[in-house]
């Protein structure tokens, strides 16, 4: 079981340098499932909180001591949720043959690079001057580069788009997450309002007629 | 669809009716009524009434001592004459008669039923319009006043049948005919159609019966007469050359069938008692003499003799304003330009702060007293009731009248403004639901010696406190001075565990470091420490209710409390630690945020917050509850069972006895002065089971069960009417209870603030933590001079540069202080010592001896 579990994590590092037959492997022949995701993305987190309080001064623009641990979980899990939501509804209108399963995983998998590069960054930022913060810059934009790409190509595959649909679907995804984020805040705005209204009609009442 | 809607709409009305009804009949039933014993207060004396009316001279009410009380039967002023000087105090300027103000005994300002504010004053109000009466008491004299607007009544009828009003214009002249018809329309049904008609008879219900006229948009049936009064008086004369009398106007009133509108009276009865004994006069409005119609109108302010004592442009002397440590006002001193001064006592109700508040001064008044000194004469007024709702004011002469004056007003009802109004936007004011409870009285005290000094007030103040155990004298030690001490145990602060957010508490000085510090302290030869310890308990410095003691787990287990304890019996230091029965910044340990906390005008939770200095305003989520004073009598009772496990035997109250604020919920209202009265009571409660008690700052009730007062002020808020800032309430303390100044780490300048310690005859007081400053980073607590290791050399230098000054006069009192010269300034002591305190950066000489610069001497025998 727990081997099953380390092949199926193992197989992000073939994916990462094989990204249309991984994904397509990853899609026909299981090679992944909701667990191995998982824990890539709690990879992530925990990558970004290290990141966040490890990183040598130098590159740290973060208040170290002002942690807030939840803040830092919601803002990896929200917005991986979100595309893979906005992603789900657009790709279903658009023909994509992906299911949502399929996004997540894949999703999942292409944040490799992101993990596996950043922990040698934190390291180095801890050793190299400022000077040569050009290196540290660099392999920060490849890495995000390259889940960038691995994105789009692990959705060309899982989706068998070509790679002009599958760059507009993600446009669109990311105007859906924009969407799906302004629909929330109004409605929790509206919500707000009205209670307040509620809150206020009563205290009218009560400061009038002295309850 | 539509039609559910519809229903569904007419459903949601009916139920808004329903509430908005059954509410406003429960607004009448629970319509606030006062029972007032109106028979105690309506009494009369006709005879004694009118002879002293007649009287033309001051009539003479009662002789005691050499004090004499006189009344003028004209004025009602009155007038406290000293038979040995032949000196008297008047409570208006004799010769006035250009400001009613100024020949008034008070003055109110009350809120009529438009919400409108009104002034009235008793001379103009009442004493003109002839509405006062005299009663005899014992020593004394009761003066009754009603304070009226009456509404004049016009001889002129706002509807008049078609017949009357022709014999009323036969018998005028042409040219008059013509006027007074002109003011009027005639109205008949002849000639109109229906509606109108159905329309005119609702307005003008005298149709019916004939036609008739009506002044020109004068009337209406719902207001009655809404002509200017103007208006009304240049149509009277033509009623009145017509013959037209009172009957007539009744009797067309009658017939037009005019609805009678009741004129609201604002009338205002309150009595004055004023009663001599030996030491001076007490002046008392008693509250039960106060009588209005609460439905119309609400009494929110009254200022009681403003001008007792004022004095003319031709007088010398001074005004001493209690604010700080006393400050005083030369008569006459021409700063015609700067604003009146204007302060509340024991500072502004926290319970009623508001999102911007008004910039102070950081300087509070602390003592209800006042004084004026005229001519070597010199009279106190100690505000003995309603002083927890009273501001004072004082101003000099030539600006609004000639007269310099300081006098006190009170808060009948507080009120604050409610914005969040949805079918107001402009905010409505709320009031207080009932007014003060209080009588308010002023105790006159007169000094009949010679020199009418600052001090000469101060001793008689000292003498009146002790006579009313409002002050009770502590042993002194004269072979050293007391050096006194705070340190702050924990203080709360937030901190990240797991990266989650915690609030926790952080030692700052743990009890083995509060214990190494007092052994430093010993050991450089301190052997008198008075020692309060903040932030021990309870979560630290902003932590829970006192409900239970549980010393903090971060500054060490109990056994190093205890420890601590026997170490400070051991070595006889008075240990006083700090207890916070005022705010709550953590409702845990029984607390309960909804009974305990007291509540603003509008029902809300009253908060405590923080001042934002660069804003100007509060700082929305850093706040404390305010404690209830209704359950303070709880509170403390719970805390001194918890307290009784301790072998200690004193407990510090600084913010008790620093602030007083009021609850004003609907179910426990309790307006400042029964505050006031509870928090007396719990320090009455805490030293009877046997605690001494170190208090801040302090307000005058705390005075009464003191047995160290601590940052007693050396400073005035420095109004810019102010000439000089006096020594007043260290005058009243010395040789009474020991006092310190505020910390000396925390002044701006440490050698001026060590020389004022000797100037004011104060004990040096420092507030340390033994943690590094930094460690405060971050924390609740943002003062950072607190480090001991920082501050400890000097201030042994300190403690012995005063205690070698001041040491020898400690059990005595002060029985002068004056500005020698420019920055040089003498304190004399009851045992003979004078001590000067030069400021200056040069060396002085004084009676053959050299001072040197920044320096004192003491000289022994000097007078």
């Amino acid at each position: 079981m727990i081997k099953d579990l380390f092949k199926k994590l193992k197989f992000s590092t073939y994916v990462i340098f094989h990204p249309f037959k991984g994904f397509w492997e990853l899609k026909k022949e299981k090679k992944g499932n909701y667990a191995s995701a998982g824990i890539l993305i709690a990879l992530l987190v925990f990558v970004f909180i290290a990141r966040r309080q490890l990183t040598g001064f130098i590159f740290n623009t973060n208040d170290i001591n002002n942690l807030n641990i939840i803040f830092e979980i919601t803002g990896v899990l929200l917005p991986f949720f979100l595309w893979c939501i906005a992603n789900w509804c657009i790709t279903t209108l658009m023909d994509g043959e992906g299911n949502f399963k399929e996004i997540v995983l894949t999703s999942a998998y292409a944040i490799t690079p992101l993990i596996l590069i950043n922990i040698p960054l934190i390291i180095m930022s801890n050793i190299i001057t400022i000077n040569e913060g050009a290196l540290y810059y660099f392999f920060d934009t490849v890495a995000i580069l390259w889940t960038v790409a691995l994105l789009v190509f692990g959705l060309m595959t899982i989706h068998e788009f070509t790679l002009g649909k599958t760059i507009l679907t993600a446009l669109i995804a990311i105007v859906g997450m924009v969407v799906i984020i302004f629909i929330g805040l109004l409605f929790f705005a509206l919500v707000q309002q009205i209670v307040n209204f509620v809150g206020i009609i009563y205290r009218e009442l009560a400061l009038r007629y002295n309850w | 669809m539509r039609k559910i809607y519809l229903y569904m709409r007419v459903i949601l009305v009916c139920l808004l009716l329903v509430t908005v009804l059954l509410s406003g009949c429960s607004s009448i039933s629970t319509k606030i009524t006062r029972k007032v014993d109106e028979k105690e207060y309506a009494k009369e004396d006709v005879v004694f009434d009118s002879d002293i009316k007649s009287s033309e001279e001051y009539y003479n009410v009662a002789t005691v001592g050499d004090l004499q009380l006189l009344i003028s039967g004209k004025t009602t002023a009155i007038q406290v004459k000293n038979l040995k000087t032949g000196f008297s105090w008047t409570s208006n300027p004799e010769n006035n008669n250009t400001n009613d103000f100024v020949s008034s005994q008070f003055s109110v300002v009350y809120v009529d039923d438009k919400d409108k504010e009104n002034e009235r004053n008793s001379f103009a109000d009442s004493v003109k319009l002839g509405q006062y009466s005299f009663y005899p008491l014992d020593n004394g004299i009761r003066v009754n006043y009603t304070v009226n607007e009456k509404k004049k009544e016009y001889l002129v009828s706002p509807v008049i049948g078609e017949e009357r009003f022709e014999k009323i214009l036969s018998k005028l002249s042409e040219e008059d005919k013509m006027m007074l018809s002109s003011f009027y329309t005639f109205k008949t049904l002849e000639g109109v159609s229906p509606e109108v008609e159905a329309w005119q008879k609702t307005v003008f219900p005298a149709l019916r019966y004939g036609n008739i006229y009506v002044l020109s948009s004068g009337y209406s049936n719902t207001q009655g007469v809404t002509a200017s009064d103007l208006m009304l008086q240049m149509i009277e004369p033509y009623f009145v050359k017509a013959g037209y009398t009172k009957e007539d106007l009744k009797y067309d009133a009658q017939q037009n069938s005019l609805e009678e509108i009741k004129n609201d009276e604002y009338s205002i009865e309150l009595s004055i008692e004023y009663i001599l004994d030996e030491n001076g006069l007490t002046a008392k409005i008693p509250q039960k003499s106060i009588i209005y119609d609460e439905s119309i109108m609400k009494l929110t302010e009254l200022t009681f003799l403003p001008f007792m004592g004022a004095a003319d442009a031709a007088t010398e002397g001074f005004l001493l304003v209690p604010d700080g440590s006393g400050a005083i006002i030369n008569l006459n001193n021409g700063k015609k330009t700067i604003s009146a001064y204007e302060k509340r006592i024991y500072s502004a109700d926290n319970t009623l702060q508001t999102e911007i508040q008004e910039k102070t001064d950081g300087s509070q008044i602390y003592l209800p007293v006042f004084g004026v000194s005229r001519n070597n004469n010199a009279m106190l007024a100690v505000i003995e009731q309603g002083d927890a709702v009273a501001t004072i004011s004082a101003d000099v002469s030539g600006k609004l009248n000639d007269y310099n004056y300081i006098y006190s007003s009170y808060c009948l009802m507080e009120n604050s403004i409610e914005t969040n109004s949805v079918l107001n936007q402009s905010g409505g004011k709320l009031y207080q639901k009932l007014p003060l409870e209080s009588d308010i009285q002023i105790k006159y005290l007169f000094t009949d010696n010679n020199s009418g000094s600052y001090i000469d007030m101060a001793e008689c103040y000292r003498n009146y406190l002790l006579e009313n155990n409002k002050i009770s004298k502590q042993e002194q030690n004269t072979e050293s001075m007391p050096f006194a001490l705070n340190t702050i145990g924990a203080v709360s602060y937030t901190t990240t565990k797991l990266g989650i957010p915690v609030d926790t508490e952080k030692a700052l000085t743990t009890f083995a470091q509060a214990q190494s510090i007092l052994d430093e302290l010993r050991e450089s030869g301190i052997k008198n420490v008075v020692y309060s310890y903040s932030g021990w308990m309870n979560k630290g410095l902003y932590g829970t209710a006192p409900y239970k003691v549980n010393p903090v787990k971060a500054l060490g287990e109990k056994k190093a409390f205890n420890d601590l304890i026997a170490y400070v019996n051991k070595n006889n230091i008075e240990f006083f630690p700090e207890v916070n029965f005022s705010y709550v910044s953590d409702t845990g340990n029984g607390y309960s945020k909804n009974e305990d906390t007291a509540r603003d005008l509008s029902g809300n939770l009253a908060k405590n917050h923080s001042y934002n200095l660069a804003l100007q305003r509060w700082n929305e989520e850093d706040y404390q509850f305010i404690v209830s004073p209704s359950a303070l009598g709880r509170m403390s009772e719970r805390f001194l069972k918890s307290y009784s496990k301790y072998d200690v035997n004193g407990v510090s109250l600084p913010l008790l006895s620093k602030d007083i604020n009021g609850d004003y919920s609907k179910e426990s209202c309790c307006d400042r002065q029964n505050a006031l009265k509870k928090v007396e009571k719990t320090f009455t409660d805490i030293s009877k089971s046997g605690y001494k008690v170190q208090v801040d700052g302090a307000n005058a009730y705390a005075l009464s069960k003191a047995s160290f007062v601590t940052g007693v002020p050396t400073d005035s808020g420095n109004h810019y009417l102010f000439d000089e800032n006096v020594p007043f309430y260290q005058a009243v303390l010395h040789g009474v209870v020991t006092y310190s100044a505020t910390p000396l780490n925390f002044s701006g300048d440490f050698n001026a603030a060590t020389l004022k310690c000797i100037e004011y005859g104060a004990v040096p007081y420092f507030q340390w933590i033994y943690a590094d400053n930094i460690e405060l980073k971050e924390t609740d607590y943002n003062l950072y001079n607190v480090n001991y290791k920082l501050w400890f050399e000097d201030a042994v230098k300190a403690y012995k540069k005063i205690d070698k000054a001041l040491s020898a006069c400690q059990g005595a009192t002060i029985v002068a202080h004056e500005k020698v010269s420019k920055d040089l300034y003498k304190t004399a002591y009851s045992n003979g010592y004078s001590v000067y305190v030069n400021y200056s950066d040069e060396a002085v000489k004084v009676a053959d001896k050299t001072i040197k610069a920044n320096d004192y001497i003491v000289v022994k025998g000097d007078k």
